[in-house]
């Protein structure tokens, strides 16, 4: 292994056709973090997923796991990866604890000891004997995460985990995933369409549009936990931008509708009001934003919406 | 690889399919005595001793071929248009090694059937024909009947359905080939049953073609068994091998890389 790096994506690319469908995307996710890899329906994460899981041949880029690169190295880049990819599916004739077996036969060192365990861990021991065709979604979930426990992978890849649950199948998933990233120190990435899964899930974020990344970095960063926005109405927009250029608790400033819209430190916003009074300047409004991140994304499935 | 093997025989044993295969086997077993008693075959003698060598040629033209496509269809198009060749996809074995475990598997519940369809022969042949005397076998539209001694006739038998294993493998290669490129099992059943009885057409109308077509070699066990013509033995050897191995590498190559987006 080398690096701290559990997963490393470089410049992937794929199209199908004519559609390019991910399109140079690159990101890192470090060891004990929970990757949200967040995007509206449509916008490429399952292709991502399915080329970081050698599943799919990207046109372009390269992906390490642990390390290894999964075209050049997949067995040893695979070994330790634990993965539902989309919902997860089972051989519907075969019995939980025979669907299983099926992947434990895969790995030399996963026994029948194990399978028992990873059973009991997602509460499935008393019914695994049953045919998993009269399974529940919430029980096939969790089945299905039993089964990516199998092998004791210290990463795990989710495709939407909580797509199709109720609420309470949502939470119990949730609280499964991170009692697991924090006991077990397994690493997860996760892709989803819910922002407010990644708020509860996940330290990191990606976000992908139409196969690009747009942006990425640690939740609270990017959900304004440390920042705020507000936006200033004003006649004076160009001098109150001169004034707050060299301000350190303004972190930037952008031309807004009817004046300005500033990001800054959060609880400052007083400050700011102050500042631009005593330069004269006229504040008819000074509004909080919502935070960027989620209108930003509002923005984005809306966009996705009309294009559908 | 023995565990790929192993799961890949679990699966194709968990799933009825191959049991209505068995049930069909046993009532295709009931059709000449409905032909004996319509008066079809009534100069051809059959009796139970003989009577799973004269089932033979029925099963390897229509019985084997459809009964294996449907099980490929299972094995490799459905588990993949159902997103569960996804599953053993994402732990550290080889495409290849997967592939090449499911033909195995194949190759073994092909032999067991096999073995299978001779036994309900001789027990439903002989109940409803009686042993018989003497092991006579004529094959429709021939003109020579055979003649062995009980015992040399079933060892007879015995070789025929194991030299019958290799025309189906041929057979199996070629729809697996094809397997691979479906999305919809269904629709691969259909292309192979259309396959079949497109060839068995096409011998008819042009018979220059009849050596380059793969039902012309499923009876192979006439020649090695029967007439003892060995060179035309050796003809349906050469091109059931060419139809074994061509479509089994170029589809090996195909499979390794094929994006699975199921
Ligand atoms: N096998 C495929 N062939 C052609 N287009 C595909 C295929 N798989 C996905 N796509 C297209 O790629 C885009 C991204 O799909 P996907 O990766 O499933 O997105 P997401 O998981 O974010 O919803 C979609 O426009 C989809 O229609
Ligand atoms: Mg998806």
């Amino acid at each position: 292994m080398s690096g701290k790096h559990v997963i490393e994506v470089k410049e992937l690319r794929k199209s199908f056709g004519q559609n390019q469908v991910v399109d140079r995307i690159s990101f890192k996710v470090e060891s004990g973090d929970v990757f949200g890899f967040l995007g509206p329906n449509g916008a490429g994460k399952t292709t991502s997923m399915r080329m970081m899981l050698g599943l799919v041949s990207p046109d372009e880029g390269t992906v390490a796991i642990n390390g290894y690169d999964i075209g050049k190295n997949f067995l040893k880049a695979i070994s330790r990866v634990g993965a539902i990819v989309e919902t997860p599916k089972f051989y519907p004739y075969l019995s939980g604890r025979q669907n299983l077996q099926q992947i434990a036969n895969l790995h030399s060192q996963v026994n029948s000891m194990k399978i028992d365990e990873v059973l009991d861990m997602v509460g499935l021991s008393a019914r695994s004997d049953e045919k998993v065709g009269i399974y529940s979604l919430g029980m096939k979930q969790r089945l299905g995460i039993a089964r990516a426990l199998l092998n004791d992978p210290n990463v795990i890849f989710l495709d939407e985990p909580t797509n199709g649950l109720d609420p309470q199948g949502m939470k119990e998933i949730r609280e499964m995933i991170c009692q697991l990233a924090m006991e077990k120190d397994i690493t997860f990435f996760i892709s989803t369409h819910l922002l407010h899964e990644v708020e509860q899930t996940c330290n990191k974020v990606a976000i992908l549009n139409k196969g690009k990344l747009i942006t990425q970095g640690t939740v609270n960063e990017l959900l304004g936990k440390e920042n705020e926005h507000v936006e200033i109405r004003t006649p004076d927009a160009y001098k109150a931008s001169n004034v707050l250029k060299d301000i350190g608790y303004v972190k930037s400033v952008k031309p807004g509708d009817d004046g300005l819209e500033v990001e800054l430190e959060k609880g400052r916003s007083w400050e700011l009001n102050r500042l631009l009074v005593s330069h004269n300047i006229i504040v008819h409004y000074l509004l909080p934003k919502n935070q960027s991140l989620e209108q930003f994304f509002i923005e984005l499935t809306e966009g996705g919406k009309r294009i559908a | 690889m023995l565990n790929l093997i192993k799961n890949e025989i679990i699966k194709l044993t968990a799933n009825k399919k191959l049991y209505v295969g068995m049930f069909i086997i046993l009532i295709v077993n009931l059709l000449p005595l409905l032909e004996k008693l319509a008066g079809t075959i009534v100069d051809i003698p059959i009796s139970g001793q003989s009577f799973p060598l004269y089932m033979l040629s029925t099963y390897l033209n229509l019985v084997m071929p459809i009964f294996i496509s449907v099980l490929i269809a299972d094995m490799v198009t459905d588990e993949y248009a159902n997103g569960l060749l996804t599953l053993s996809l994402i732990h550290p074995i080889s495409r290849a090694k997967l592939l090449k475990a499911k033909v195995l598997a194949l190759i073994m519940i092909t032999a067991l059937l096999m073995i299978y369809a001779m036994i309900v022969g001789l027990i439903l042949g002989s109940t409803i024909f009686g042993w018989g005397e003497h092991f006579l076998f004529r094959d429709v539209n021939a003109e020579i009947t055979y003649a062995f001694s009980t015992g040399a006739g079933l060892m007879i038998t015995l070789g025929s359905y194991a030299v019958s294993i290799i025309p189906l493998i041929a057979f199996a290669m070629v729809i697996m080939f094809l397997a691979l490129r479906f999305n919809s099992g269904g629709a691969l059943t259909g292309t192979s049953i259309g396959i079949i009885i497109f060839f068995s057409f096409i011998g008819e109308i042009a018979e220059g073609l009849r050596p380059f077509l793969i039902n012309n070699y499923f009876t192979l066990f006439k020649d090695v068994l029967l007439s003892k013509d060995f060179s035309q033995a050796g003809t349906a050897l050469v091109v059931l091998g060419a139809y074994t191995i061509m479509p089994f590498t170029i589809g090996l190559h195909y499979f390794t890389r094929k994006d699975i987006v199921y």
